[in-house]
Parts: structure tokens; C-alpha cells; sequence
């Protein structure tokens, strides 16, 4: 053994001890080969044996399988862009789109387009035509107290077509309802005469 | 086990993948409660550390960059910061409250007593070493990293990873030589 592979022998064995494992990769099969030739360097090996069985004698703490448990209980937070808003995702799946925003601000801007021309179509032209559709005064059914006849001439009507303004739309004159006020009609109770 | 490997199972946990959460924990928990109770000597303490780096990890997942530190690393060094504080903040604990574990091939002959009184004297001497020393004892000689690894970890070159080590066995070795005839009686 020369002076210097001593040296770096006893530099080894002061760092990392005699258990060859922990020796640095680099040098192992020099070391060993040193250690193998050289009854010199087993005995400074020994010296160091020493303490490393000392170290041993720490022992290994035991595993902890609750906190294992406890810990794969634990969820990592999820970051707001990478969840993606369901009926989004779907699309972009359906897209075979990895990032969803683009999908989104798409989705966004076609309904915007979508209500622009639903407004501008539905407006028309010249905006309120007067066009009452198909409802006139004739279909609402007059509402007529019973015991009246149904044929009553109206004083005044429109005309057979369908009233155009609102002035043109006038009431029906009904006449009085025939009810007779309650004294003037026969008792109810006829009084009986006792003997 | 490959940071590669630690990279994707990250990756995949940061999505909500409930299974590569649960690799990651059984990849390195173990690992992580090793290093804590080499440190403090102390179960609890270790177990409070190891949660407490994995409710860490589990915040940092969605802004994990791959490529960078390891997970290992990473959760080494936050092992090893969080131990530092425990440290500060609590006195060092009491040689007769430090957890006594069995070995894994105990000579039959041995006196449990000598056991305990040898693991009490250990622990004292690793309990002594200043805070650099001591981490670099407890990762090289006690969790197997490569003198590179732990040299990255402790952000030193390797040369001076060997001169922590070095004055961390010289001190440890005077420390216990007045014991070695026992320890040596006991071991054989």
C-alpha cells in the first residue's frame, strides 16, 4: 500500500466507515482491491468496523401504517385552470381540445352573435306594426247573467270585421238585468192561518 | 425508484389522482420518518415532521416543476428545515425518554439493559454533533444516499460532505471508545 493510497484509505474509512456500500461509487473497485492485498488496510478497516456497529446499534424506527392511512386520505388541491367547467370540458372533449379557455371564449362569443340577431330579427323593420294578431273583440265571449236572452241586438257595433284601432272597439249595451228587487217579489214564507 | 417516476406519479396526483398520491406516500414516508427520528430521537415528533413534509408536498404537487430537485431531495430538505425548528423550539429530550428499538437480529445472549444503555449512549452522541454534522451522519450512514446526493442536499461539494462526516466520526468515535470493550462483548 503506498503512502498515498493510505492516505485516501484512511480519508474513506474516516467519512464513510467500513461498510463498503457507502463508499464512493468512483473508487470502489480500487478501495477493494487495496483492501484485498493489503492486511495493513484490513486492520485500519477493523479500527473503523467499531463504530459502525456501534451506529447500528440505533436500530430502525417502526413503520407508521396510520399515518400512511391518514396521509393518502390527503388530496392535492386541485388549481382553479385545470378544472374545467363541465358542459366546457365536454365540448373540448369532444374536440379532442386539451386547454378549455379557448372552447370557452368561443362558446361566449356565439352567443353573443346568437342574441344580436335574435334581437334584430324579432324587432322588424319599422318597429311596432299595430298588428294585433288574431284576437278581436268578437272571440272574447260577453259574460251574460243568466235568464237573459241570448239574442240581444247590440245598439251599436264596430262593424263585421275586426276593429282596426282601439277607438273603434265600443262595449256591448246590455239592458238592465231582470232581477227582481227582493220586497217586490212574493214572500217567501207564506204566513199560514191557525185555527 | 426513479425521479422520473416521482415526476409522473406528481404529475398525476396534482389532477386528483387518488393512486398516485398514495405511491408517493409509500415510496417516501417511510423514508421521511426514518430521517426525522434519526434526528430527534423522538416517534411522535418524527411522525409529526413526516405529515407535516407531506401536507407540504401535497400543497406544492399543482407547481411541481419536473426536472428540478427530486422529490426525495425536496422532501428530505424539508425534513430537515422542519427538524432544525423542532429543534430550536424544544429542548433537547431526556436520554431516558428516547425510544428504545429492538434490533432486528439480536445475539440471544445479549442483556436488553446493555441494549438500551448502548442505544441511550448512541443516541447522546448523535444528539451532541452540531446540526450539519448530524445530517450529514444521519443521511449518508443511516438512510444510504450516495456521498453526491447528500452532498447536493446539504448544498456543499463533495470534499466537504467527506470533512462533515470525517469530524462527525472522530468526535462519535471518542465519544463511545470507552464503552467499546462492551459494545464489542455484546456484538460478538
Amino acid at each position: 500500500m503506498t503512502p498515498v493510497q493510505r492516505k485516501r484509505l484512511e480519508e474513506v474509512l474516516d467519512a464513510y466507515g467500513a461498510t463498503t456500500s457507502r463508499w464512493p461509487v468512483e473508487e470502489l473497485d480500487d478501495l477493494l482491491a487495496l483492501v484485498g492485498s493489503s492486511p495493513e488496510a484490513r486492520a485500519l478497516m477493523d479500527e473503523h468496523l467499531r463504530l459502525d456497529t456501534a451506529l447500528a446499534m440505533l436500530g430502525e424506527p417502526p413503520a407508521s401504517d396510520r399515518l400512511a392511512d391518514r396521509l393518502k386520505g390527503l388530496r392535492p388541491p386541485v388549481p382553479v385552470s385545470k378544472v374545467r367547467p363541465r358542459p366546457v370540458a365536454l365540448v373540448a372533449g369532444w374536440l379532442g381540445v386539451d386547454r378549455w379557455q379557448p372552447v370557452a371564449a368561443g362558446f361566449a362569443a356565439a352567443s353573443l352573435l346568437f342574441a344580436a340577431v335574435w334581437f334584430s330579427l324579432a324587432s322588424g323593420p319599422s318597429g311596432l306594426s299595430g298588428d294585433t294578431g288574431s284576437v278581436s273583440v268578437a272571440d272574447i265571449p260577453a259574460i251574460v247573467p243568466a235568464g237573459i236572452p241570448a239574442e240581444i241586438p247590440p245598439r251599436q257595433t264596430a262593424s263585421a270585421e275586426t276593429p282596426e284601432t282601439a277607438s273603434d272597439l265600443s262595449l256591448v249595451d246590455l239592458p238592465t238585468p231582470a232581477f227582481d228587487r227582493i220586497e217586490d217579489s212574493e214572500p217567501l214564507i207564506t204566513a199560514v192561518a191557525v185555527e | 425508484m426513479t425521479a422520473r417516476e416521482d415526476d409522473v406519479l406528481i404529475e398525476a396526483a396534482s389532477r386528483g389522482d387518488a393512486a398516485a398520491w398514495s405511491g408517493l406516500v409509500d415510496r417516501h414516508l417511510q423514508a421521511v420518518i426514518d430521517f426525522s427520528w434519526y434526528k430527534l430521537g423522538d416517534r411522535a415528533a418524527a411522525e409529526d415532521i413526516a405529515q407535516d413534509v407531506f401536507v407540504r408536498l401535497m400543497k406544492k404537487a399543482p407547481n411541481w416543476e419536473p426536472g428540478g430537485p427530486t422529490i426525495r431531495a425536496w422532501l428530505f430538505r424539508v425534513a430537515m428545515n422542519l427538524c432544525i425548528d423542532r429543534m430550536r423550539a424544544k429542548p433537547m429530550l431526556a436520554l431516558e425518554t428516547v425510544d428504545y428499538v429492538p434490533l432486528a437480529n439480536p445475539a440471544p445472549e445479549a442483556d436488553i439493559d446493555d441494549r438500551i444503555a448502548w442505544q441511550r449512549a448512541v443516541r447522546a452522541a448523535i444528539d451532541d454533533l452540531p446540526e450539519r454534522q448530524q445530517t450529514a451522519i444521519v443521511l449518508v450512514h443511516y438512510q444510504g444516499l450516495s456521498n453526491k446526493e447528500a452532498a447536493d442536499l446539504l448544498e456543499v461539494s463533495v470534499e466537504a460532505l467527506e470533512s462533515l462526516l470525517s469530524r462527525a466520526r472522530r468526535k462519535m468515535r471518542k465519544r463511545l471508545d470507552p464503552l467499546k470493550a462492551e459494545l464489542m462483548e455484546i456484538s460478538s
